[in-house]
């Protein structure tokens, strides 16, 4: 029987471990902070030039920063599983009383809450610092947070999805490649979408990109209660998709396991 | 006693897939990739009871990890039965996992920055213990670990042999009947695996757990087991006491003579001389061949004798003999 106390032992395990090792989260703020100012003089060089984009610098700075946030606080789950998966530690893993795919999850979970918790504050500190106000009302900034928290659990889904894949291809990290870059592309990271080729906005609309990084950071240029709504949507679908591709993937896999041996 | 572990003519077959070498090979092998079944483990029978301490052992690739995986309910036999505590392991996995303990010497299940107590707790809610018994149960097996003064270090801070008896811990909190131990001593020193093999025993004699071992490690079989299952080419080579193997296999002694005579020269049949330097003689006896106090008796007619060594050959010598031994069924 599914017990959500264990898994939420995990994440709270993985809550705790994560705070611990706080060397790993200076590591994240300072590299989170140089992308940042790196975008911000960018964008203030780029709109003072070329006038490319007709929006407000002030505004690209909350929007960069929004998806900065949630992309450097997602952990990196794929290598864990594949390593699981390549290493055979999966065969010892899967005798305990709990899913395999559900502790994973919990302990994911339990990284990019603090990823996000800690980075959030030095994200809000560095762009408020920058910009010196919001670009939404203050209870936009909770749902935000509730909108990155549900980004970054999609996104920790679909990194599942690639580590479960080494049960066929054994090495992720080029696919991998692939799906950061599509994420970046797709998902609107240094632009957003709306300045993009109307193609290209169709193609993405068809992927969970946006819905990870650039449409809850547009909510940054235009803060709306349609936009707010459609994203959730857009999260909870996406959400429930990946995590029935990941749990046919996963039985997928377990048969090959038993098939081609571990 | 109780049977714990019952397998009858227990197979397991895999596909392999044909691999070709380059990188025109791995384009070939996409589309015209063979594949073959491998039999990884055929018809194993054999019975464990409970509180037995066995040596599960062969050369790699043997099948070993196959059949444990087998036993913990991860893969599922090709043919043949096999019983775990009463279940079946591949149909009731998750029934089984409240009842055996798995120790991986190579894998870690203790949380890295935290201390072991913070697994240790984690692992009662995942094993659902009331928390009353998890208490008494924990402090029984700090105790006879020692590990009291490392409940509070963080994982990383711990030296190997301190986080194996914490692993070892961690693993048995659930009151497993049956211990999987697979390299529990790889990378220790000698003094910690000493301990190791010393908690294994008292564990084993005090609790009646089931120790079900796997090992490269000479060592360990001697040390803590009582029972050797030998495996190679996937089927059964030797199921066996550690006491009838070392007789079946100890056919050669190691005799070392202190000699008053700076030189002996002995020339008997079935005695291999090893070392015959000033004053200290060893040789390698057949008792086959030449028995014991023959040997003695021939240096006695030579010299005097200050001291007399008789020594097994070890351990390591009878394992080497095993993996050279033709599976039964071929």
């Amino acid at each position: 029987m599914f017990n959500v106390r264990k898994y939420y032992a995990i994440f709270g395990l993985s809550f705790h471990h994560s705070l611990k090792n706080y060397k790993a989260l200076i590591g994240l703020s300072v590299f989170l902070i140089t992308c940042l100012i790196i975008f911000a003089h960018l964008w203030k060089i780029a709109a003072a030039k070329t006038g490319v984009v007709n929006l407000n610098p002030e505004q690209l700075l909350w929007y960069i920063a929004f998806n900065e946030w949630v992309l450097i606080s997602i952990p990196e789950t794929q290598e864990e599983v594949e390593e699981d998966l390549r290493s055979g530690r999966l065969a010892y893993l899967l005798p305990r009383p709990v899913s395999y795919l559900g502790a994973t999850l919990a302990e994911g979970l339990g990284t990019l809450c603090v990823n996000l918790l800690v980075l959030g504050a030095v994200t809000f500190s560095f762009t408020w610092w920058q910009v010196g106000s919001l670009p939404f009302p203050p209870l936009g900034l909770i749902i935000v947070a509730v909108l990155g928290l549900l980004a970054g659990l999609l996104a920790l889904i679909f990194q599942m999805l690639i580590g479960i894949s080494a049960f066929w291809l054994q090495e992720v990290s080029p696919f991998y490649w692939i799906w950061e870059k599509l994420l970046f592309m797709f998902g609107g990271l240094m632009l957003p979408l709306t300045v993009y080729p109307q193609w290209m906005q169709t193609v993405a609309y068809f992927t969970p990109f946006p819905a990870i990084l650039g449409e809850r950071s547009a909510l940054a240029l235009d803060f709306n209660p349609f936009a707010v709504a459609g994203l959730f949507g857009s999260l909870i679908g996406w959400g429930i998709l990946g995590v029935i591709c990941l749990s046919v993937l996963y039985r997928k896999g377990l048969r090959i396991l038993n098939i081609e041996g571990g | 006693m109780n049977t714990v572990i019952k397998l009858d003519q227990l197979s397991k077959k895999f596909i392999a897939r044909e691999t070709f070498p380059g990188i025109l090979g791995s384009i070939k092998g996409l589309f015209f990739g063979n594949s073959h079944e491998v039999k990884a483990i055929h018809d194993l029978t054999f019975e464990i009871k409970a509180g037995e301490r066995i040596a599960f052992i062969g050369p790699n690739g043997a099948g070993k990890s196959t059949t444990i995986k087998m036993l913990t309910g991860i893969l599922h036999p090709s043919s043949g039965t096999i019983e775990v505590l009463g279940l079946t392991p591949w149909k009731d996995r998750h029934a089984l996992g409240y009842k055996i303990g798995t120790v991986f010497g190579q894998r870690t299940q203790l949380w890295y920055h935290l201390p072991p107590s913070d697994t240790f707790d984690l692992l009662a809610k995942i094993y659902e213990i009331d928390q009353a018994a998890y208490q008494i149960r924990l402090k029984e097996l700090v105790e006879l670990f020692e590990i009291r003064h490392l409940l509070g270090k963080a994982v990383r801070q711990l030296s190997l042999g301190e986080r194996m008896r914490c692993e070892i811990v961690a693993s048995l909190l659930h009151k497993p009947k049956i211990l999987f131990l697979d390299e529990p001593t790889i990378g220790l020193d000698i003094n910690a695996k000493l301990m190791i093999r010393g908690l294994l025993n008292k564990l084993s004699k005090d609790h009646g757990t089931t120790l079900f071992l796997t090992s490269h490690d000479t060592a360990d079989i001697e040390q803590v087991c009582d029972r050797v299952i030998v495996l190679d080419k996937g089927a059964l080579i030797t199921d066996s006491s550690l006491k009838d193997l070392k007789k079946m296999y100890m056919k050669k002694k190691i005799m070392k003579l202190i000699t008053e005579e700076e030189q002996l020269n002995v020339q008997i049949p079935g005695v291999r001389i090893i070392e015959n330097a000033q004053h200290h003689f060893t040789c390698e006896v057949d008792v086959e061949i030449c028995p014991i106090d023959r040997v003695i008796q021939e240096a006695l007619k030579l010299t005097a004798l200050k001291d007399i060594t008789i020594e097994d050959p070890s351990m390591e010598e009878v394992i080497r003999i095993l993996y050279g031994t033709k599976p039964h069924h071929v």
